[in-house]
């Protein structure tokens, strides 16, 4: 992948146009949890490992990751694992530099900054107890981190990163970190793909996580770059160098995400006009087709319950029968026909590992109804509304009341309408129950008994699926749907090379892109 | 890395030659000669490579051109029919249970994916094993659903024998059915006791499969009474036959007093002459075989005479001078390397066995840094070995391993000295080590 020559003439032609609703999120690296943040943050960070996207939809390539930052992905065959996969050397990548003045280095202490700031009691990303569960020392070290005040300063934050360390993080020069493990992580190089666990440089420490201070200080190692002021713009970075990048590629003087409509219709025939060149954070969608070579779907949607009771959740999973969830289908194959949708009776999607296709589903208990009104929240976009809406009428029909509720900071609810995107498609036991069980104690046994047994795959597979039906018996959870991507992203008629990845749950891979200069 | 280089003009020289009769008596110098070292360096990684031999050379390049572009039948000397029963002999085996293959991976392989092994059935290995046995048993693994319970052990000056038997004979369940372990570490030297593990094997009734690539040319050792049922091993490092070539022993007759036990239902993958249709005759049960084993496994395709003529000559040569006297040999090189770099570098920094006698080999591995917590840095024990190598052309190697009761991966420098070297090859390389180690401290 090689960049545009230094002396090319470059216009404003060359800006990719972006317009949808909401705005961009947070580009600090543990604020990025959702695929249109990340489809962003993607064109400034990048991670020790990464994944690189294939316009031929049956390629295994785009789940694979591999060595962005680091050098090589570590394997036995670089001395970068050893027989009992609980250490792993990762050699940096050379000539990776920071936008800082001047450029400067990538280092293995970027690395474990990185991975520090993970802890921070301000801001923590879902994605940490992956992390926690297999560095050695990572849990004890996060958990001293919380009990400092979700006010602490940037200041109080640094203090306590540079006092402790993470003992299973090992720094042996500028340019090798050791990951030690608490048991064998076969999934490891996915994890450190994840935009949370993205190097953080020196700078970092002055700011609180996520703090609009910081947002006007972010720095890349990507291809782009935010322009500080406006935080939806990006311009080319100069400390980027394609030779020393084998995961991005840049085509383009700059991206764009304007405010737009969230109706998708209406994006839609902006893209065809060429008034914008792709959706952001929309669901707009060429012509339809089969989903091909076993995708890995997504648990999209499901109800995630946040009741102590346990009777009480389980009147809720009782209530939401195959008849609801038909419905649920049918709004959602009208609304969204660029993606293909299974009822979902289980928690683990099609295409993932310990995926197990006539699962029996929940099984119903003891349960009786709760004695006041439950709180359903929902993010408001797209088709949430309406198939919160027809969840909540089946409550009622079951003598549960429901009150629907938009979801906001800080609100309490009982029962959230969500969506579990797998961030990694391979080796990716964990994905979904581990998420779902860190909430649930008597769950966590299970999945600790499946993470240990990750070497011997029929023990794994068994534990996992018990800690599966176990979320399901006792209603932590409520499958509606599975769905994946049967129809690419619409582009306008000047993008070429418009790819996409499954770790943005589909979206345009903006690095790979490049336009037409002849289209205007 | 190796480096190692015909000596120029050896053809000339007065170069030792087997069949005179010489050998059995020859002194170590004069044996020296025999082969084919880099000048001016010292080759202490006998574990990974070994010297050819010049006849060894000569044998190879002699009969590649016997076979090239000739009208013969390439098909029967390609089964090594009187090499593999020379070669046994050297090993108290016959040659219906000695293969010469390509290396001690291939033959793990086909050990491995040749066992009788379904769903449920647990494997007993340990996590100092060569890679490629790992790797192999992790596929059968995923393939056929067998259990594998991977033991680490114990490592250090102080180690004894009864310790490494008692963590096997703990790991034996009902479920139980091979014990699959390596005679001597590539990682730490350590030799196994190997007939011990073999009776608990017996006991239990259980297979044992044996990684025996540092075996052959290091020890003096009757296979069939040890009392496996399998043993693959390198022909191209003790052995100082070429690369590409291996011996695999596998069991074909029952001789009681060494391995009361039936012989294993065992499925030699890779095979020509396996029959086309129906089954070999049942294993026999007496010290008679039903079949040739050996040649199932040997026979797997058109193969290189020259390969096998040379490893033959490399274990005739072995043969003449002696394999006792080789172990003698080797055996008094290492523990005058054990005690050198003890001396240097501290009983507390070996990671190799030497309190109990019965688990020493030559081979000796220890963390050449002044800090505890350089044994867990691969870049600094890396440099280190490429420092040796680059700057006074002393050929060791790092190896790596976990140890017990220690969150990191151990990091060592391991040597392996054999008969082409001496002590004072030894005391120059563990002076020159000291030093190097001590500067990058």
């Amino acid at each position: 992948m090689t960049a545009i020559a230094p002396h090319a003439s470059r216009t404003s032609t060359d800006v990719l146009r972006l317009s949808g609703p909401g705005r961009p999120g947070h580009l600090d690296p543990i604020c990025v949890d959702d695929p249109a943040t990340a489809q962003l943050a993607r064109l400034s960070t990048r991670c020790l490992f990464g994944y690189v996207g294939d316009p031929d939809p049956l390629s295994w390539r785009p789940g694979t990751p591999v060595a962005d930052l680091a050098a090589a992905v570590p394997s036995i065959y670089n001395a970068g694992v050893g027989a009992s996969n609980r250490s792993l050397v990762v050699m940096l990548r050379p000539g990776v530099r920071w936008d800082t003045t001047p450029h400067r280095p990538v280092t293995a202490h970027d690395v474990v900054r990185g991975i520090k700031r993970l802890g921070n009691p301000v801001r923590r990303p879902a994605a940490l107890p992956y992390l926690t569960a297999m560095i050695r020392g990572m849990a004890e070290f996060c958990a001293g981190y919380a009990e400092l005040p979700p006010d602490a300063t940037a200041a109080e934050l640094a203090a306590y990163q540079d006092d402790h360390d993470i003992a299973g993080l090992l720094v042996l020069d500028d340019e090798t970190v050791v990951f030690e493990l608490t048991r064998p992580a076969l999934d490891l190089p996915h994890l450190l793909a994840l935009p949370c666990t993205a190097p953080a440089p020196a700078e970092y420490d002055a700011f609180v996580p996520g703090s609009a201070e910081l947002r006007a200080h972010l720095r890349s190692t990507g291809p782009y770059r935010p322009i500080p002021g406006e935080p939806s713009r990006w311009e080319p970075n100069p400390a980027w160098r394609a030779e020393s990048d084998p995961v991005r590629s840049r085509h383009l003087s700059g991206i764009r995400v304007d405010p737009g409509p969230a109706d998708a219709g209406e994006l839609a025939r902006q893209v065809r006009a060429g008034t914008i060149d792709l959706a952001w954070n929309a669901e707009v969608t060429g012509p339809a087709g089969e989903p091909v070579n076993d995708p890995a779907y997504a648990l999209d949607p499901c109800l995630v319950l946040n009741v102590r009771d346990l009777a009480v959740r389980r009147a809720v999973a009782a209530a939401i029968d195959q008849d609801v969830r038909a419905a649920v289908a049918d709004i959602a194959v009208t609304a969204e026909p660029g993606r293909h949708a299974l009822v979902a009776s289980s928690i683990v999607p099609p295409g993932n590992d310990g995926h197990l296709p006539d699962h029996p589903g929940f099984h119903p208990g003891e349960n009786r109804r709760p004695d006041s009104t439950l709180t359903l929240v929902h993010r408001g976009t797209g088709t949430d509304g309406a198939v919160a809406g027809t969840c909540a009428a089946a409550l009622r029909r079951a003598g549960i009341e429901v009150r629907l509720a938009e979801r906001d900071a800080g609100q309490e609810w009982d029962i959230a309408l969500t969506s579990l995107h797998p961030a990694w498609t391979q080796e990716n036991s964990r994905v979904f129950v581990q998420a779902l069980a860190e909430g649930y104690a008597p769950v966590r046994p299970i999945v600790d008994r499946a993470m240990d047994t990750a070497a011997d795959p029929t023990t794994a597979t068994t534990a996992w699926r018990e800690a599966e039906q176990r979320l399901l018996d006792d209603g932590v959870v409520v499958p509606l749907l599975f769905r994946t991507r049967c129809a690419p992203p619409l582009t306008s008629d000047r993008v070429l090379d418009a790819v996409t990845l499954p770790s943005l749950a589909h979206e345009v891979d903006l690095t790979a892109l490049r336009v037409r200069r002849d289209v205007p | 890395m190796s480096q190692t280089l015909t000596e120029p003009g050896h053809a000339g020289r007065d170069i030792p030659r087997s069949g005179d009769g010489t050998l059995g008596s020859a002194s170590w110098s004069r044996i020296h000669e025999l082969f084919a070292l880099a000048p001016d360096s010292v080759h202490l990684n006998t574990g990974t490579i070994g010297v050819l031999p010049h006849e060894v050379l000569d044998t190879q390049d002699r009969v590649t051109r016997e076979w090239t572009g000739g009208l013969m039948d390439v098909y029967p000397p390609g089964m090594y029919a009187e090499h593999r029963a020379a070669i046994g002999r050297s090993f108290g085996v016959d040659q219906d249970e000695m293969v010469i293959s390509h290396n001690a991976t291939e033959g793990m392989a086909r050990v491995i994916h040749g066992l009788d092994l379904h769903a449920g059935d647990e494997v007993i290995t340990t996590s100092h094993e060569c890679y490629s046995v790992l790797s192999n048993f992790n596929l059968v693994r995923n393939r056929h659903g067998i259990s594998l319970k991977v033991l680490t052990l114990p490592t250090g000056h102080d180690v004894r024998a009864e310790e490494i038997i008692e963590i096997f004979e703990r790991a034996v369940t009902p479920r139980t059915k091979v014990l699959a372990f390596f005679g001597i570490s590539l990682f730490t030297g350590m030799l196994m006791p190997i007939r011990a593990l073999c009776e608990l094997a017996h006991r239990h009734g259980l297979t044992t499969v044996i990684d025996g690539a540092l075996m052959p040319g290091l020890l003096d050792c009757d296979m069939r009474a040890l009392g496996a049922d399998f043993i693959s091993c390198s022909g191209s490092k003790f052995q100082c036959g070429p690369l590409g070539t291996g011996l695999l022993y596998a069991r074909n007759k029952v001789h009681p007093e060494h391995n009361p036990l039936p012989l294993p239902t065992f499925w030699p993958v890779i095979s020509t002459w396996y029959p086309m249709m129906g089954s070999p005759p049942p294993r026999t049960r007496t010290s008679v075989e039903s079949d040739n084993l050996g040649d199932y496994l040997q026979s797997a395709g058109s193969a290189s005479i020259a390969r096998g003529a040379a490893l033959a000559k490399a274990c005739q040569i072995w043969d003449e001078i002696g394999r006792d006297r080789i172990q003698r040999r080797t055996t008094a090189l290492g523990e005058h390397a054990r005690s050198r770099i003890a001396e240097r570098f501290g009983i507390e920094a070996m990671y190799s066995p030497g309190a109990d006698e019965r688990l020493r080999s030559p081979l000796v591995a220890w963390n050449p840094f002044r800090e505890p917590r350089d044994a867990w840095n691969v870049r600094k024990i890396h440099e280190y070995t490429s420092r040796l190598a680059a700057e006074h052309r002393i050929w060791v190697r790092w190896t790596e391993f976990d140890v017990p009761g220690s969150p990191h991966q151990h990091y060592a420098a391991r040597v392996a000295p054999h008969i082409y070297n001496d002590e004072s090859e030894i005391d120059h390389a563990v002076t020159v080590m000291a030093r190097l180690a001590e500067e990058m401290s």
